[in-house]
């Protein structure tokens, strides 16, 4: 830790691999920003508790004690859910994730909360009414994947392999190298249109479709609206359709540096704004 | 006709099938672990329309003999093997899914609330549903813990897996400093009895159980069970979680304190009610059939 203290003590919650913190805590350290930087449990000490119908939580990191809006925190995957082979190890990551869960829905300026994670990629899309989302399908079977599409009048069919994850875009008469089953999204087309957001700042990172960077920001702005209600400030939103009728194709609620290109470094600046940010003004 | 998706190795389920015979209802199960092994499915999400067919059993939809669903959709996937997870986890996902997107009655498929994962948090949910809650303490501290425990207090899991509720000794304090990699979960222990209540859409069902059973559940020890009526603000409470969670069915436990007031410890958003309707005489199961759409005269059997 450095000597200059912020009003709201910056945290970093994760891997000491992990892309993004390296950067942001590289950053702050340049900046003299005093901050810290927690790969696990025993990095910190917790003092949670609930009674009657309040809660308070104070977290203890070298010597310091901080209650829960004293502290902001960027939390990565890479925090409090460890990979598991025996049934002991899966119960401590269970466990060890359901804390994190409960402390980062207590830290009221959180970007990454735990808990965001839980809610699959269909709830996430629901809520970002109403920008409109992809007609989608799901098949063990590729003919009836295939005709799904063809009557949804998409020119060919963007596929993820359930069993794999692994994704590919395949046209209408032919066929994806993956074994299946797969869902799909019946797409007009292979361009996308691709926005950053945070809080209410948003940037366009990529236009193929032509829609104006700024219609990009602000259909990004619109749709990200709606993630808040599950607490997801920060996310890459990924548009595809066509120009004329733009739809939310994906959000990645976890992005990597390498998704912002030459953008990382005023994306990395924003978030530090954000981390830096005052309980009291946060919307 | 109601439709079952679940394990048929499955307690909850079993009971719920042989229930269903006893009152002359119509089911079809479709056996979740023939599904996530080698089913096969096709699903149209905009229309809500597809088939799923699992071992012998293939349901088209929709399908109007279908009046509701009892999803007993587990995610199996962090209990087979390493490679096999992906795929298990994806199907439950889907399936899940699926069974959301129809236009009728579907219990026990959790898809807004997921609070029950980490019961701290689930009980900052249950506050917010005017529910007061034990003194509870989440840590990793070896200091916070000692000066937490009395002679009074039970460790329990923090996440949704099933644990043995405990009550912490000496022993259990002589390894306090494994706490520090994983933080555990305190809780003082209040009342004298425990509660369960069922609740199905308007109707609810409570039983309370009188032992000096730490986890009753578990603990082998004599036991009074005897039905009872909730106070009026707590079933309001229950319904301002049900409304909050989307949930139709839930079972939810309670201590009751000295003075006779109850004190909500959780809310199970998948409940394994057979032992309780047992006792119940098969309420728990005629409620949900009913909600699920069950023929008002499939269930003017009366249980012996």
């Amino acid at each position: 830790m450095s000597s200059k203290t912020p009003e709201v003590f910056p945290t970093l919650f994760g891997d000491k691999t992990d892309p993004v913190l390296r950067s942001i805590s590289s950053t702050l350290m340049r900046r003299g920003v005093d901050h810290a930087w927690i790969e696990g449990y025993a990095d910190f000490e917790l003092d949670y508790r609930v009674s009657g119908l309040s809660s308070e939580v104070k977290v203890t990191i070298a010597d310091r004690t901080f209650s829960a809006g004293d502290i902001s925190a960027l939390v990565r995957p890479s925090f409090g859910r460890k990979r598991f082979d025996s049934r002991d190890e899966k119960f401590v990551s269970n466990e060890s994730f359901a804390a994190a869960i409960s402390l980062f829905e207590e830290v009221p300026n959180v970007i990454g909360r735990p808990l965001s994670t839980c809610y699959s990629a269909a709830r996430i899309l629901s809520l970002c009414h109403p920008v409109r989302t992809p007609l989608e399908g799901a098949s063990s079977e590729w003919e009836e994947l295939a005709a799904m599409a063809s009557a949804a009048g998409a020119r060919e069919i963007h596929v993820e392999d359930l069993a794999s994850y692994r994704r590919e875009v395949v046209p209408l008469d032919g066929r994806p190298t993956s074994p299946g089953p797969w869902r799909a999204i019946f797409a007009a087309g292979t361009m996308y249109s691709v926005a950053v957001v945070l809080d209410d700042w948003a940037l366009c990172l990529a236009d193929e479709l032509g829609v104006g960077e700024a219609s990009v920001t602000e259909l990004a702005k619109t749709a990200s609206r709606g993630l808040r209600r599950v607490g997801v400030r920060f996310c890459v939103l990924i548009f595809g359709g066509t120009p004329e009728e733009p739809v939310l194709a994906q959000v990645i609620t976890s992005p990597e540096p390498q998704m912002f290109g030459s953008k990382w470094t005023e994306v990395n600046d924003r978030l530090i704004e954000a981390l830096l940010l005052e309980t009291r003004n946060l919307s | 006709m109601i439709l079952l998706v679940g394990l048929s190795s499955d307690a909850t389920i079993r009971h719920a099938l042989l229930a269903a015979h006893v009152m002359g209802v119509e089911t079809t199960l479709l056996d979740l672990l023939e599904f996530y092994k080698d089913g096969t499915f096709s699903w149209n999400f905009a229309s809500g329309t597809g088939w799923i067919r699992a071992g012998a059993t293939r349901v088209e939809f929709p399908d109007s003999l279908i009046t509701g669903i009892y999803a007993r959709a587990i995610d199996l996937s962090s209990e087979v093997e390493p490679e096999q997870r992906a795929a298990y986890s994806s199907r439950a996902s889907i399936l899940r899914r699926m069974l959301s997107s129809l236009d009728v009655p579907v219990v026990s498929v959790t898809s807004d609330d997921v609070s029950n994962i980490a019961k701290p948090y689930h009980m900052r949910v249950l506050q917010r549903c005017g529910f007061p809650m034990p003194e509870t303490l989440l840590s990793n501290s070896p200091d916070v813990i000692l000066s937490f425990t009395d002679d009074n207090t039970i460790c329990k899991g923090v996440s949704s897996d099933k644990t043995k509720a405990f009550m912490m000794t000496g022993d259990d304090l002589s390894r306090v400093e494994e706490a520090q990699k994983c933080p555990i979960l305190l809780q003082r222990r209040v009342g004298v009895s425990d509660i369960r209540a069922h609740f199905v859409g308007d109707e609810y069902y409570a039983e309370e159980i009188v032992s000096d059973a730490i986890d009753y559940r578990f603990d082998d020890v004599p036991k009074v069970f005897r039905s009872i009526e909730l106070p009026a603000d707590v079933v309001s409470s229950c319904r301002a979680y049900m409304r909050w969670s989307g949930n139709q069915f839930v079972g939810i436990d309670f201590r009751r304190d000295a003075d006779g007031n109850l004190v909500i410890l959780e809310a199970n958003p998948m409940p394994g009610y057979h032992g309780y309707d047992k006792r119940a005489g098969l309420k728990i199961t005629e409620a949900l059939f009913r909600y699920l759409g069950a023929a008002p005269a499939a269930l003017t059997y009366r249980a012996s």
